[in-house]
């Protein structure tokens, strides 16, 4: 592996950045292995940009370019991403509740699918909140 | 809606350096007073950004060593020799000083009580820093879950927080030191690298189903994690925060 | 909110540079920072070959002895990386492109390089040719590192470092151009750091 692999907690705070929610409790699904496990014990490399790796196959999962007002990033490598999402029950009724755990929600790499290259932040935090959801 | 949202950005904010402490020759925890600190879980981190005045920026994330009290948050860095950011955080920073900072970040490398036990945290340098606001966090909640620290420094002068260690040490909570490189006269804990013989003998087995936490430069967390699986310890309780090659 | 400066900090950089060979947006270091994409590849020199590969009449490939019994040349340039930092001075040895290439006829205008670990990186063929690349096996006087591309790494002073591949395998001569593992996500496909084109747009 060597000593200058870190892993996803290394940019727990630009994944928050960019999504809008913590990211490193996210399930990632390896395209080259299938193994699954949490965006925080991915391998990560720092190269010319940031590079994700399966811990388990090596299979890049992720690319990340980034630069003062762009992101560039790949996830062909990620066949689904997993993120638990809080929903906000209705107001009203004695069952009402602010906030409650609700299913895992299973993001089809809408990503991996092709739509790598440069897209606008805000369209990545809508997709990801988007399950009609409030995300946590 | 929008409150969660807002609560879910990560934004810059100026943090004044309010207490310094030296922890040992090279190790000191730097305190700031963070406004509008929400609070923090242990295991958390925050990113540090340092502007010169050329413009060059660099950045660093330190994990929080505090457990959460207002909006205080502590860090403990390490000098490194050649240290581009180390060296300014502890030599130069004086209280009064401002920096930008951004937190509370990290999900996955978190531990609270109600999580439960038993707890084995293995800390291998500098790695302490996150564990030690478990075991802060935990000792402020008054939480008796069964907790043990494998500490691995050089030296017991390099070992940090070794007083409140001890002083907490009790109560379902068990420290155990490794001196790897040299030990005081009349020591009798481990005086060798962390090893799976190690780690058999100071961890609960796996029947007990523990948590583990394992954090330090990369080296060291690879040789535990793999050490863990091989002593029949279940991957997905084992979890893993590394420093790189020298650790932060 | 714009960033404000930290009292005091310098950051570690070297002093006393003549700003006119620092590209812009470039600051002078005297470290040599590793950077990678994936894991240090470590071939045996045993099992390494160099090739060269695509559109020419016979595919040529050198063993590690053969690759060493090449004409080589001490080569000094100063290398920029678009994550900022500009070393002066570097020192190498190493294979020119020129030498590689020698005798072969080919009408592709395009090279791609590819190394061990699947990593890529494209380049205008003229960029490879007279005497601006190099196939280098040396750094600062001893074998080149693993963790800075050993065995061999490519060498393209004039463009940023990232399209000088560490743990080079071969070349891939192409009509088509064909970006790389970082010009296919958002870094520039050409990459002058004079004109300072670090991203897709510049």
């Amino acid at each position: 592996m060597g000593e200058l692999m870190l892993d996803g907690n290394a940019i727990a705070g630009f994944l928050q950045e960019v999504f809008a929610v913590e990211m490193t409790t996210a399930i990632g699904t390896c395209g080259g292995c299938g193994a699954a496990g949490p965006v925080g014990a991915v391998h990560l490399y720092r190269g010319a940009g940031i590079v994700l790796r399966c811990p388990h196959c090596n299979n890049v999962l992720a690319k990340i370019v980034k630069n003062d007002s762009q992101v560039w990033i790949d996830f062909q490598g990620i066949r689904t991403l997993e993120l638990a999402v809080q929903s906000e029950r209705p107001k009203f009724g004695p069952q009402a509740r602010t906030s409650e755990p609700t299913q895992a929600c299973r993001l089809p790499c809408a990503f991996a699918l092709g739509l790598k290259g440069e897209f606008p932040l805000w369209l990545l935090a809508d997709v990801v909140a988007g399950c009609g959801a409030a995300v946590s | 809606m929008a409150g969660t949202a807002l609560r879910g950005r990560l934004t810059w904010q100026l943090a004044e350096l309010v207490e310094a402490v030296a922890e040992t020759p090279r190790v000191k925890t730097i305190v700031f007073d963070v406004p509008g600190w929400p609070g923090h879980r242990a295991g958390q981190h925050v990113d540090v950004r340092l502007t010169a005045e050329d413009g060059y920026q660099t950045e660093r994330s330190y994990s929080i060593a505090s457990a959460p009290v207002g909006t205080r948050v502590a860090l403990t860095v390490q000098r490194l020799e050649d240290g581009e950011v180390s060296p300014y955080l502890t030599d130069e920073l004086r209280p009064g000083d401002k920096i930008e900072l951004r937190g509370p970040i990290g999900g996955y490398f978190v531990w609270e009580p109600s999580q439960g036990g038993p707890l084995m945290l293995v800390a291998g340098g500098s790695g302490i820093v996150p564990l030690m606001a478990m075991i802060r966090t935990r000792a402020a909640a008054g939480d008796d879950t069964e907790t043990r620290l494998l500490y691995s420094s050089r030296s017991q002068d390099d070992a940090i927080y070794r007083d409140e260690l001890e002083r907490l040490s009790g109560n379902g909570l068990t420290v155990v030191h490794a001196l790897t490189e040299s030990q005081p006269p009349g020591w009798t804990s481990y005086a060798r690298r962390v090893d799976a013989e190690m780690l058999a003998e100071v961890s609960p087995s796996p029947a007990e189903r523990p948590r583990f936490y394992a954090c330090g430069p990369t080296p060291f967390v690879e040789a535990v994690a793999e050490s863990l699986v091989r002593l029949g310890h279940d991957t997905q309780a084992i979890k893993t925060e590394r420093f790189g090659a020298t650790g932060r | 909110m714009a960033p404000i400066v930290s009292r005091g900090f310098r950051g570690r950089r070297a002093a006393h540079v003549d700003p006119a060979r620092i590209p812009p947006g470039q600051y002078v270091t005297a470290d040599f920072p590793v950077l990678s994409a994936g894991p240090t590849p470590h071939t045996a020199l045993e099992s390494w070959d160099f090739s060269i590969v695509g559109e020419l009449d016979e595919p040529r490939g050198w063993t590690w002895e053969e690759f060493r019994a090449l004409p080589s040349e001490e080569i000094t340039r100063d290398i920029h990386c678009v994550t900022k930092w500009t070393k002066l001075d570097t020192v190498w040895r190493g294979v020119s492109v020129d030498t590689l290439l020698e005798g072969i006829e080919t009408a592709a205008d395009f090279v791609i390089q590819y190394s061990d670990g699947g990593y890529t990186t494209n380049l205008p063929l003229e960029d490879v040719t007279g005497g601006k690349a190099w196939v280098v096996f040396s750094y600062d006087g001893q074998p080149l590192a693993p963790e800075h591309g050993g065995p061999a790494r490519m060498l393209v002073p004039q463009h940023y470092f990232w399209k000088s591949a560490k743990w080079v395998r071969g070349l891939l001569l192409q009509s088509a151009d064909e970006p790389g593992f970082w010009e296919t996500n958002g870094y520039h496909n050409y990459g002058d750091p004079w004109q300072e084109q670090r991203y897709a747009g510049d």
